[in-house]
C-alpha cells in the first residue's frame, strides 16, 4: 500500500511535509548534540561555577624585626572605608530607579520600552540623592572634602576601567595565541605576521592578532574567545577603598551606620567598612640625641643635640602598595610553580579545585620596594576561606594563617644613630670651610664662586658589617624618604633640588656604584702578592709620576699637590707595601696594576665580590661595574694601571667596600654579607697569604695611627686634630678620594669634585667591625668621611658593640 | 432514543451503512500520537517539578501539581474531542472561529480592566478566569484549522493563484490580532500551518513557492512595523550567530543561560538534585515554561533531548499516518494543519532554547507549564485520534483534493 500511496499526489505532498519536519528536527538534534557533546564539559563547569560561593577571611602580613626583636614593620588592625563599585559608577542608582519604577507602576507590564525608561529616568534623581548620602557621610566623618572624595571615586573608576581594558587585552592575546597554536601556527610565525601587518590603527597586540587571524578563525572559536575575554573581573564586583585606615571610633560608628536601612533600601548605599590592616613602621621616625662633645674640633659642642630622624631604613624595608597589578598575579603564579614549599603552604585542595589562599585581592598590601617586595611570599599571609556549595549542605573551612615574620641582622638603634650622624644639620655631611675646595671651582675660571659653598648638604651612605658573621648591622643612605611623601619640602624649588640633586629614593649604600679610589689599594696589594707579583717587603720607588718622561699624567697625589715632591723624598726611602698604604702612594699601586695586567686586575676585583650579585634580598642591590661597558671581560693595560688605584673602569658600593675589608680582617675568608638573620653563609677562602694580610693591616693601622698616615689627622685653622679618638678601640683604615664625573642637571653642573670614601676595620685588639662611609662629591676622604667613620665607632660603643 | 442519537453523533451522519463497529477503526496510527502526547506530558510534569522545586525535598512543587490537573483536563478534552465524528466539527468551525476572533479583539480593547486582561511582559494575551488564565490564541489555532479544512473541502479556487486570497484572509485576521497583542511567537505558527493545509488540499506548488519568494523579498519592508523589543530580539540572534557576546547580560541573557544549561547536560545528564540546583542558581528565566527543553537536556543529557525530539517525531508521524489513512479531504487537511501547528511550535521552542532562533516565546506543547497550551495540545491529539478512529469512507461530496488520489 505504501508505494501505491506514494504514487498519489497527496502521498507525495504528505511525504514532503514529513521531510521538511524531519529535516528541521534533525537540525535541532544536531545543535543539541553540538552543545552537549561538543561543549558539555566547559558549559557544565560554567554552570557549576554559579553554585559556589566563596567567602574569604582576612589574614595578617608577617612582621619585619631587627636583630634584637624590635618590630620594624607590622600590620595594625584598622578600618577602611570602601564603597561598592556599582555605587561608584552610578549603576546602582540606575538599577534601583528602574526597579522602583517597576514596583510603583500599576501598568508596568503593558508599558513600552520607552515608557519604562522614561519612568525610571524620572526616579533617578531620588536614588542619586540617596547615593550622595554615602559620599557626604564619608566626607563628613573623615574630614576630607567632598571634592577630594569625588576625585578618589573617579580615580577608582578610571583604575578599574583601565584594569578591565588591560585584563581583556591580556586575555585576548593569550586566547588568540593559544588558538593560533591549535591551528598549527607557531608563535614565531605569528610574531612575524603581526610585525608585517600594515595596520597602524591596531595599536594593541590583541588587535593586531585579530587582524592576522581574521581569515583562519571560525565563528565558533571567535565566539568562545570573546566570551572568555568579556567575563567581568573581580574588581567590577567588589567594594573599593576610598579612605584607608580610619580611626577605630569612626570605624565602629560607620560600621553601625552601614547596616541602617530605610524604605527597604540601605540608608547609605554601597557603604562598606572593611576590616583591614594598615602597614605600620613604628621605628621609621625617631628622635636621636647625639653627643657633640666628641665631634671634630670645629663642630664640637658640649650641648648634645636631638635630631628628628625620618625615613629610618626606608630604602631597606621598602614600601607596600594597595594597588594591584596584573604582574603581581603573574609573579605569584610563577612563584608557586617554582617553589614547591610555597605552593604546599599556599594552595589548599578544595571541592572546587586548588585554591591559592595567598592570592591577591584588590586592596591587598603588595610589597612594592625593598624587603617588602623581595620577601613578599614569606611575609604574605594566607586567607581563611569558606567554600559553600549551594547545592550541598556541607561547607569547607580553611582558617587564616598569618604571614611569616622575618628577623633582620640590622640593629634598628644603630641604624637610627648612624642615620642621625649623616643628617646635614649636625655638620658632618655638610660642606665645611676646612674641607678641601680645590675641585669645587670651575677649572676654566679661577675667579668663579665655589660650586658647593660651606653648608651645602651632601648625599652620603654608611655600612657597618660584623666581621665574624658578615651580618649587616647598619646600612644607611641619606637623604631618605617617607613612604607617604612627607619628606618632601613644601616649596617647589626645594622640592626640585631634593628630587634632582639629592634623590632621596636612591639607596646609596647598595644601589649606586661609585669608583672606589684609594680604598681599593689594600685589596690590590694582597692580590698582587698572592700572584707573586710583589714581595712582602718589596720597595717601589715613587718619583711622583709613573712614566719617567711624562710628568702630567699618572702622577702621585703628593706630586700633584706639590710638583717635584714624591714619597721617596717624603719618607726618605722608597715605600714598601705597608708604607705605601699608609701614605696612599699612587705610584706603588699603579705599578702593581701594571704588573697584574688586565686579566689579573679584573681577577683581583672579582675575588672580592665585584661584578657578581651580593646575594642581598634587595632588587635594587647593584653588583658593581667592572670593565668597559659592552665588553666587561677585557680592559687595556692603561685601564689596569688606573684600576690599581681604584680608578678607571671599576665601581662598587659601600656594601662591597665593607665586605672586602671584612674579608681582609678574616684573613682572606670571604663571607657574603647578609641581611636576614639565621642563615649564616659559608666562607670562601680567597687564598691570600697571611703575611700579605699582616702587612696590609699594618699599613691600614699606620694610615690611621702614624702622624704621616693619610687618615690620621685633619689640619684646620684651629690646628690639627686627630680623626680617630675612641679610647681603647683600634682602627685600621683607608681613605679614598675618587675622581667622579660631575653631576649635571638641566645642562647645569650642580656637583663637582671627588667622592669621599673611608673604609675601616675597628675593634678592641682585633678587627670586629668593618665600616664603609661615602659622601658624594665630598672631596677628601680623610677630611669628610673620616670624621663620620669615627662617629660611627662612637655609635658602636654607645650601642654596646665595642 | 438516546442510543440512535449517540450513534448518529459517533457516525457523524444519520443512517449510514453497516454496524457502528464497522465504521470505527480501533486499531489505527493515531494511537501513536496519543501515546506520545501522554509520554511528553509525564516528562513535562517531571521537568516542571525540576524547574520549580529547588530541592528534591521541596518536590512536588505546586506548579507541577497544577500542571497535573491541566494534563488530566487535557486528557478528558482529548476523549471529548475524539468521540463525535469529526465531520460534525465542520458545523461549529465558523462559529468557533468568529468567537475566537471576538475574544482576540476583546483582548485589545484598551479600557478592559487589568483584573480581566492582565498584560504579561507587555503582551495582552490572557484573560483572567479566576481559577486560571485563558489564552485565546491557543484555541484559535484549532478553530482556524477547522475553518480552513472546511473551506478547502468544498472549493477548488485555491488551485488558482487568486483563489489563495480567501484562505490568506482567514489566516490574516487572527495573525494580525495576535501580532497586535503582541505575541509574535503564536502568530508565526499560522503561516506554516496554512501552507501545509494548502499543500495537502492540492494547491499548486509553484504558487506556494512564488508566495514564499515574494514574502522573503518583502520581509525587510516589514522591519519598521515590528515593535522595538521584537527588533532587538532579531538583532540579538544575529549578534549571537555572528559570535558576539554582546548582550550576554541583558537581551541575550536568557538564550545564553539556556544554551549553557543545555550544554551542561552533556551526553547523559546530571542528577536530579544537581539539575534543580543548576537551574535555580543559573537563574534560567521561564525555566518551567518556554525554556523547559533546557531543563530536560540538563537532566537527561543529549540522550534525553534526542528521546524528546523522537517523541515529537512519533507524534507527528502518527498524525501524518492518520492523515494518509483518511480518505476524507476535510479530515486529512485538518490533521495535517494540526500536525504542522504542533511541529512548528516545537521547532520554534527548541530552536530558541538551543540558540538557533530568536526568543519569541512559544510554549513546548504538552511539556511547558500552562493550562491553555496543555488543553489545546490534547484537543489536537483528540481530533487526530478522531480522524484515525473513523473507517475509510467514500466522501459524500466530491471536492478539492479528491483528484490527488487518482
Amino acid at each position: 500500500m505504501g508505494t501505491l500511496f506514494l504514487r498519489t499526489k497527496f502521498g507525495r505532498r504528505l511525504l514532503l511535509v514529513f521531510a521538511i519536519v524531519a529535516l528541521a528536527f534533525a537540525a535541532l538534534a544536531t545543535q543539541t548534540a553540538r552543545l552537549t557533546v561538543g561543549r558539555g564539559d566547559a558549559m557544565l563547569a560554567e554552570a557549576e561555577s554559579r553554585l559556589i560561593r566563596q567567602q574569604w577571611r582576612p589574614t595578617v602580613r608577617g612582621q619585619i624585626r631587627d636583630r634584637h626583636g624590635r618590630v620594624l614593620a607590622l600590620d595594625l588592625p584598622s578600618f577602611d572605608v570602601a564603597v561598592d563599585y556599582d555605587v561608584i559608577t552610578g549603576e546602582w542608582a540606575q538599577r534601583e530607579a528602574a526597579r522602583a519604577a517597576r514596583q510603583r507602576s500599576e501598568r508596568w507590564d503593558s508599558m513600552s520600552r520607552e515608557q519604562r525608561e522614561a519612568a525610571a529616568r524620572e526616579l533617578l534623581p531620588e536614588f542619586n540623592r540617596r547615593a550622595d548620602r554615602t559620599w557626604d557621610l564619608i566626607a563628613e566623618s573623615t574630614g576630607l572634602s567632598r571634592a577630594e572624595i569625588d576625585a578618589r571615586r573617579i580615580a577608582v573608576q578610571d583604575e578599574v576601567k583601565s584594569l578591565v581594558a588591560r585584563v581583556q587585552g591580556i586575555r585576548a592575546e593569550r586566547e588568540l595565541r593559544a588558538y593560533a597554536g591549535s591551528l598549527g601556527i607557531s608563535q614565531a610565525e605569528l610574531d612575524r605576521r603581526t610585525q608585517a601587518l600594515d595596520r597602524p590603527d591596531a595599536i594593541r597586540e590583541a588587535d593586531r592578532l585579530r587582524h592576522v587571524l581574521a581569515r583562519e578563525i571560525t565563528n565558533e572559536a571567535e565566539r568562545t574567545i570573546e566570551r572568555e575575554i568579556a567575563e567581568p573581573i573581580r574588581e567590577q564586583t567588589v567594594p573599593h577603598v576610598i579612605v584607608p585606615a580610619i580611626d577605630d571610633d569612626t570605624g565602629f560608628r560607620l560600621r553601625r551606620i552601614a547596616q541602617q536601612r530605610d524604605e527597604r533600601l540601605p540608608a547609605y548605599p554601597g557603604l562598606a567598612i572593611l576590616e583591614s590592616h594598615a602597614r605600620d613602621y613604628p621605628l621609621r621616625e625617631m628622635d636621636i640625641t647625639i653627643d657633640r662633645s666628641r665631634f671634630p674640633q670645629p663642630l664640637r659642642n658640649d650641648e648634645s643635640r636631638t635630631v628628628r630622624v625620618r625615613g629610618i631604613a626606608s630604602h631597606l624595608l621598602g614600601t607596600v602598595r594597595r594597588r594591584l597589578y596584573a604582574e603581581d598575579v603573574d609573579r605569584r603564579r610563577d612563584a608557586l610553580g617554582a617553589d614547591p614549599r610555597l605552593a604546599a603552604r599556599s594552595v589548599s585542595k578544595t571541592a572546587v579545585g586548588d585554591v591559592d589562599r595567598g592570592r591577591y585581592f584588590p586592596g591587598d598590601a603588595v610589597g612594592n620596594t625593598g624587603l617588602e617586595r623581595t620577601l613578599e611570599d614569606t611575609l604574605r599571609g594566607m586567607r581563611g576561606v569558606t567554600i559553600d556549595r549551594l547545592d550541598e549542605a556541607d561547607d569547607e573551612h580553611f582558617t587564616p594563617e598569618f604571614g611569616r615574620d622575618v628577623t633582620l641582622t640590622l640593629d634598628a638603634m644603630l641604624q637610627a644613630r648612624v642615620h642621625a650622624l649623616l643628617d646635614p644639620s649636625l655638620g658632618l655631611t655638610a660642606v665645611q670651610p676646612w674641607h678641601e675646595h680645590r675641585e669645587r671651582q670651575d677649572p676654566s675660571d679661577p675667579a668663579s664662586p665655589l660650586l658647593m659653598p660651606p653648608g651645602t648638604p651632601m648625599n652620603a651612605a654608611a655600612v657597618v658589617i660584623e666581621v665574624e658573621t658578615g651580618e649587616i648591622l647598619a646600612m644607611v643612605s641619606t637623604p631618605s624618604f617617607m613612604p607617604d611623601g612627607s619628606h618632601l619640602p613644601a616649596s617647589e624649588a626645594e622640592r626640585r633640588e631634593l628630587i634632582d640633586i639629592r634623590r632621596p629614593h636612591v639607596d646609596r649604600a647598595v644601589g649606586t656604584p661609585l669608583p672606589p679610589g684609594s680604598i681599593a689599594k689594600a685589596l690590590i696589594y694582597c692580590a698582587a702578592h698572592a700572584e707573586g707579583l710583589v714581595g712582602l717587603d718589596e720597595r717601589i720607588h715613587c718619583t711622583g709620576h709613573l712614566l719617567e718622561d711624562q710628568t702630567d699624567r699618572l702622577r702621585c697625589w703628593i706630586y700633584k699637590r706639590n710638583p717635584g715632591m714624591n714619597h721617596d723624598i717624603d719618607l726618605g726611602h722608597a715605600p714598601n707595601g705597608a708604607e705605601a698604604l699608609k701614605v696612599s702612594c699612587n705610584i706603588y699601586f699603579y705599578t702593581l696594576g701594571q704588573r697584574l695586567g688586565p686579566e689579573g686586575i679584573l681577577e683581583t676585583y672579582r675575588r672580592f665580590g665585584m661584578g657578581e650579585s651580593l646575594g642581598l634580598p634587595l632588587d635594587h642591590a647593584h653588583s658593581g661595574f667592572l670593565g668597559r661597558a659592552g665588553d666587561e671581560s677585557r680592559v687595556s693595560i692603561g685601564d689596569a694601571i688606573l684600576m690599581g688605584i681604584g680608578q678607571g673602569p671599576v665601581a662598587w658600593t659601600p656594601v662591597h667596600a665593607a665586605d672586602a675589608y671584612a674579608t681582609l680582617a678574616r684573613g682572606g675568608i670571604r663571607v657574603r654579607p647578609t641581611l636576614i638573620a639565621g642563615n649564616p653563609p659559608e666562607g670562601i677562602d680567597l687564598g691570600l697569604h697571611p703575611g700579605a694580610i699582616r702587612e696590609t693591616l699594618r699599613g691600614l693601622h699606620l694610615a690611621t695611627n702614624d702622624p704621616r698616615g693619610t687618615a690620621h689627622a685633619i689640619p684646620t685653622d684651629q690646628g690639627r686634630f686627630n680623626i680617630f679618638d675612641v679610647p681603647g678601640v683600634t682602627v685600621w683604615g683607608k681613605t679614598g678620594t675618587a675622581t667622579a664625573p660631575s653631576l649635571i642637571v638641566d645642562e647645569r653642573v650642580v656637583r663637582r669634585g671627588d667622592h669621599s670614601w673611608f673604609v675601616l676595620l675597628c675593634g678592641r685588639d682585633r678587627p670586629q667591625y668593618a665600616v664603609a662611609v661615602v659622601a658624594e662629591y665630598g672631596g677628601s676622604g680623610g677630611r669628610v668621611s673620616g670624621p663620620i667613620a669615627n662617629q660611627i665607632i662612637h655609635a658602636l660603643v654607645d650601642e654596646g658593640y665595642l | 432514543m438516546t442510543a440512535p442519537l449517540v450513534e448518529s453523533i459517533l457516525r457523524g451522519t444519520f443512517g449510514g451503512v453497516g454496524t457502528l463497529r464497522q465504521s470505527i477503526s480501533i486499531i489505527n496510527a493515531a494511537w501513536v500520537t496519543v501515546l506520545a502526547s501522554g509520554a511528553l506530558s509525564v516528562l513535562g510534569l517531571y521537568a516542571i517539578d525540576l524547574a520549580e522545586a529547588a530541592t528534591p525535598a521541596a518536590s512536588p512543587s505546586g506548579t507541577a501539581i497544577r500542571q497535573a490537573v491541566f494534563v488530566t483536563i487535557g486528557f478528558g478534552a482529548m476523549l471529548f474531542a475524539a468521540l463525535p465524528h469529526y465531520r460534525l466539527y465542520r458545523f461549529i468551525a465558523w462559529p468557533a472561529y468568529l468567537a475566537c476572533v471576538a475574544l482576540l479583539i476583546f483582548l485589545l480593547i484598551p479600557f478592559v480592566p487589568e483584573s480581566i486582561v492582565a498584560p504579561r511582559n507587555g503582551a495582552r494575551g490572557w484573560i483572567d478566569l479566576g481559577v486560571a488564565d485563558f489564552q485565546p490564541a491557543e484555541v484559535t489555532k484549532i478553530a482556524f484549522t477547522l475553518v480552513i479544512a472546511g473551506f478547502l473541502r468544498y472549493r477548488r479556487e485555491h488551485l488558482r493563484l487568486g483563489g489563495l486570497a480567501t484562505p490568506a484572509l482567514i489566516a490574516a485576521i487572527p495573525i494580525g490580532l495576535i501580532t497586535l497583542q503582541p505575541d509574535l511567537g503564536s502568530a508565526s505558527l499560522y503561516v506554516p500551518a496554512l501552507f501545509a493545509m494548502l499543500l495537502a488540499a492540492g494547491a499548486r506548488l509553484r504558487h506556494l513557492i512564488l508566495i514564499v519568494l515574494a514574502a522573503s523579498l518583502a520581509a525587510p519592508a516589514s522591519w519598521p512595523l515590528l515593535k522595538d523589543h521584537q527588533q532587538r530580539r532579531f538583532i540579538a540572534i544575529v549578534q549571537q550567530v555572528r559570535g558576539s557576546d554582546e548582550g550576554a547580560q541583558d537581551i541575550n541573557f536568557q538564550s545564553f543561560t539556556a544554551q549553557r544549561l543545555v550544554g551542561a547536560g552533556g551526553i547523559t545528564g546530571v542528577s536530579d538534585a544537581k539539575t534543580r540546583a543548576l537551574v535555580r542558581y543559573n537563574r534560567l528565566p521561564e525555566a518551567h515554561n518556554d525554556m523547559i527543553f533546557a531543563v530536560i537536556v540538563l537532566r537527561f543529557g543529549m540522550i534525553g533531548g534526542a528521546i524528546t525530539l523522537a517523541l515529537y517525531m512519533l507524534w507527528t508521524v502518527g498524525a501524518l499516518a492518520s492523515a494518509a489513512a483518511c480518505r476524507d479531504p476535510f479530515g486529512r487537511v485538518m490533521v495535517i494543519g494540526l500536525a504542522v501547528f504542533v511541529a512548528v511550535q516545537v521547532l520554534i521552542n527548541i530552536g530558541m532554547t538551543v540558540g538557533l532562533l530568536p526568543i519569541i516565546g512559544v510554549t513546548m506543547p504538552f511539556v511547558s507549564y500552562g493550562g491553555s497550551s496543555m488543553v489545546t495540545s490534547w484537543l489536537m491529539t483528540g481530533l487526530i485520534l478522531n480522524v484515525g478512529l473513523r473507517r475509510v469512507e467514500a466522501p459524500l461530496v466530491r471536492g478539492a483534493g479528491d483528484e490527488l488520489y487518482e
